[in-house]
């Protein structure tokens, strides 16, 4: 950690240093995993989640909220989950219900959001830091190796272990969501939502209710996402405190073409890009006087993202009937 | 006397102020092939809807096996052995038959399900009533009829007891329905009832056990079809004779200028924006219409007619080749619009299935100006409510589109008067080329009546006339040539003379006369 708060450090230049770098890579993707892992299960049965953001932001501030009044942080995840599945809840009621607009009613979720949370904010609890006590604590790995600086010690102790108990979960659900759509009845119903809906509506299935379902799964997961701001990765609410990483998560999403691993992948490449971009503050470009700028490296998620919309690498695959209202 | 399967018992609904069914009732014996006809918004379809779960009856009561049932969803109706084969069928095409008709099996486990069961069960299924597929075949494979027999299974799958057919396309040639007769027989011998919704009354007489005729929103009678003949029936459809199949009028104009040109019309498959190289859509297409004609293209569901219509009007692009319409040549790379080609004197009434004629929401008034709105009577003058207020009427009644009220919302028309009101916008512009595609596919024949006889008074006029039409019946009345499209390519013409059924149909199946 030394390392990281070192102004001196100058560049990425031995084995230590990338391995400082990955680990804040996999901090600072596991929430981009959780909310993009929840637009997943809401977009491959169809129905578009640009209320990622404002999800995330809520369940933060709820989860912060009620670590802060009862002591316990594991509630708070579950109430971090409640309140982001209460939105997802709005959302599918307003898109699958009453067939309103998808992109719409995720707006309107964003703005909510934003606005509430600054308000309660305000008036509940105190702003800052909670205690350590009330944060989710890491977790270290068994004694099995040495501390010293072999690389399998360094990747043992500083990349895997002593992380908390949700970044370890992020990547876990990432295989259970394999499985899920490889083998569960639901997941081949949840795909066929958003594939063909009129082919399931035959089939006798209930398309809205599996929408219903997948849409409140990925509140769930959402409320994770927040709950790893503000109890796991900081600690305590802070104003708009998700800056955009739902926004992020969703173009992982995207990037990560609709499948559990890709978005895996590409959380781990954008949050990667995001650790890098840390670390270049400052930093001449090959010694030639010109400063790299950072904001160059903070773009790329969203340009990476817009080629691959753009059909320049490899071909997007979206769910065909993704934000499609359907007449039976 | 048997308990009935499905019993439908002093059944009403209305829709806004419209009664679609006034108590009416119909009784399903099991084992028995049961027909139900009736006039466009007689309220067939509500009544089906009903049996299905997919609408509720305002009241009365409906029994299955004598025992009282409340279908409040199609999935309930399922459950209680109704299944409905409905007239677009809707799979997941790069799925397996397998994969596809387990999607609704009932869930035991939510993480793995095995489907050897099911796929037991089905091997069975296919054993005893003799389809002709593997159930690993990909959905994409297959052809329309097949697609529909895949239906059939899946409701043999779930214990199926009371089959409805709303208005099955696989009737209309005598090589697809001539599997699916067969089918029927086995089914009957299981006790499995069929009830068919159909217009096609020469058909229903030939293969129904029973016929009931709705009238009014009421179920007037119930008929053997071997006590009556094929006139009587039609009366009792619409009130008075219909001659069917419809007679064709002979032409008694002489051949015209050439109104429409197609030449070496090649289209290719597209996805994602992105050309796919083996499929070939269209190829070679390569035909002519002269005004005062009307030409017919026969083929089987997917054979192309589809999108020939579509780059006609304007609505797709093709890959090479030209068209030539009235005296303006279009290349592939040319700017060619739906406005364009209106501007050229082209109409077009699309497929009825794709429900592309009408804005549900609209008022029928609106939708009858729907592609024509931006044609001014005055420099100043937008829109008239009275004016489109009166120009509906007129054309309601001229044709005969019931209930004549313009303000009514497009969408609680029945199916066919929407159908009806589309042909006459189009045919009342008076163009020069007309386009359609199968359009009288869900009409009674008082109204498939009405259309023909406006058909041929426009070709008098010198339009020329394209139709696209699986119903040969159909085709025999109507064409002065017929085209027949197999596989994307145009595999016979035919002129007035030559046309049969038997010819027809086998050229459709194999695209050539000998096999």
């Amino acid at each position: 950690m030394a390392a990281l708060n070192n102004p001196l450090v100058t560049a990425v230049d031995n084995f230590e240093q990338w391995i400082l770098l990955l680990d804040s890579t996999i901090r600072i993707a596991t929430p981009l995993l959780f909310a993009a892992l929840a637009g997943m299960l809401s977009e491959r049965s169809g129905i578009i989640d640009i209320g990622l953001e404002g999800k995330m932001l809520v369940s933060a501030f709820a989860g912060a909220a009620w670590a802060a009044h009862s002591g316990s942080p594991w509630q708070a995840v579950l109430v971090a989950m409640a309140a982001a599945m209460s939105l997802s809840m709005l959302h599918a009621f307003a898109c699958i219900t009453h067939k309103g607009d998808q992109i719409i009613s995720g707006v309107a979720i964003n703005m909510l959001a934003l606005a509430i949370t600054a308000m309660l904010g305000q008036r509940l609890i105190y702003q800052g830091v909670l205690t350590d006590d009330l944060r989710l604590m890491p977790l270290a790995f068994p004694e099995l190796l040495p501390h010293d600086d072999t690389i399998v010690s360094l990747i043992y102790w500083q990349l895997l272990s002593g992380h908390n108990a949700l970044v370890y979960f992020a990547f876990v659900t990432v295989l259970l969501l394999v499985v899920f759509f490889k083998f569960s009845p639901l997941g081949k119903r949840l795909s066929a939502a958003g594939e063909n809906p009129l082919a399931l509506n035959r089939s006798g299935v209930s398309v809205e209710l599996t929408r219903y379902l997948s849409v409140l799964a990925g509140g769930a997961l959402c409320g994770l996402a927040g709950a790893y701001l503000s109890l796991g990765h900081g600690a305590g609410f802070v104003d708009n405190m998700t800056v955009g990483k739902g926004f992020i998560a969703l173009a992982a999403l995207i990037f990560g073409q609709w499948r559990p691993v890709g978005v895996m992948l590409s959380c781990l490449l954008f949050g990667f890009l995001d650790a890098l971009s840390i670390r270049m503050q400052g930093i001449e470009f090959f010694d030639s006087g010109y400063i790299i700028p950072v904001q160059l490296i903070e773009m790329l998620p969203y340009v990476l993202t817009v080629l691959v919309l753009a059909g320049f690498i490899g071909s997007s695959s979206a769910p065909k009937a993704l934000g499609v209202h359907d007449k039976f | 006397m048997l308990v009935p399967a499905l019993e439908l018992k002093d059944v009403s609904k209305s829709f806004d102020t419209n009664e679609a069914l006034v108590s009416a009732s119909l009784s399903v014996a099991p084992g028995s092939i049961h027909g139900v006809i009736g006039e466009n918004g007689a309220g067939k379809s509500t009544l089906m809807q009903i049996a299905y779960g997919l609408e509720q009856p305002d009241s009365g009561v409906i029994l299955i096996d004598a025992v009282r049932v409340n279908l409040d969803c199609p999935q309930t109706a399922i459950n209680y052995g109704i299944g409905m084969l409905h007239q677009k069928v809707s799979w997941l095409d790069q799925h397996t038959i397998l994969e596809n008709i387990v999607l609704g099996d009932n869930i035991h486990s939510y993480f793995y399900q095995s489907s050897i069961q099911s796929e037991q069960n089905l091997l069975q299924l296919i054993r005893e009533y003799g389809f002709s597929f593997d159930l690993g075949t990909k959905m994409a494979d297959l052809s329309y009829g097949q697609r529909q027999q895949v239906d059939i299974l899946r409701a043999l799958h779930r214990g199926v007891r009371v089959l409805i057919l709303d208005e099955p396309m696989a009737l209309l040639s005598p090589i697809e329905s001539g599997h699916l007769l067969a089918l029927f027989s086995l089914l009957k011998t299981q006790g499995i009832a069929v009830v068919i919704v159909s217009h096609k009354l020469i058909a229903l007489h030939q293969i129904c056990d029973i016929i009931s005729v709705v009238r009014h929103g009421r179920v007037s009678n119930n008929i053997a079809p071997k006590d009556i003949t094929l006139m009587q029936l039609t009366k009792l459809v619409v009130g008075r004779e219909v001659i069917i199949p419809h007679p064709s009028q002979p032409l008694n104009v002489k051949r015209g200028q050439r109104l429409l040109r197609i030449n070496q019309l090649n289209v290719q498959f597209h996805r994602g924006g992105k050309r796919s190289k083996n499929s070939i859509k269209l190829s070679n297409i390569d035909f002519s219409v002269d005004s005062g004609q009307v030409v017919v293209m026969v083929g089987l569901p997917n054979a192309g007619q589809d999108e020939l219509l579509d780059i006609i009007a304007g609505v797709i692009a093709f890959d090479s080749g030209y068209l030539v319409i009235g005296d303006r040549r279009i290349d592939s790379g040319a700017r060619y619009s739906i406005s364009d080609a209106r501007r050229n004197g082209v109409s077009y009434v699309p497929n009825p299935m794709h429900e592309l004629g009408l804005v549900s929401e609209f008022s029928m008034a609106e939708s009858a100006l729907l592609g024509y709105q931006n044609i001014k009577r005055s420099f100043f003058s937008g829109f008239s409510r009275q004016h489109n207020f009166e120009y509906c009427l007129n054309l309601m009644t001229q044709w005969d589109i019931r209930p004549a009220k313009p303000d009514m919302k497009s969408g609680f028309f029945s199916g066919g008067n929407q159908q009806k009101m589309v042909i006459a916008r189009e045919v009342s512009r008076r163009p020069t080329l007309l386009l359609l595609n199968q359009p009288t596919h869900s009409i009674d024949v008082g109204g498939v009546e009405l259309i023909y006889q406006h058909l041929f008074e426009l070709r008098q006029q010198g339009a020329a006339i394209l139709v696209a039409s699986n119903d040969l019946d159909e085709v025999i009345s109507l064409a002065d040539r017929v085209i027949v499209m197999h596989q994307g390519e145009v595999c016979a013409q035919l002129s007035k003379d030559q046309l049969s059924k038997e010819i027809l149909g086998k050229l459709m199946l194999n695209g050539a006369i000998n096999e």
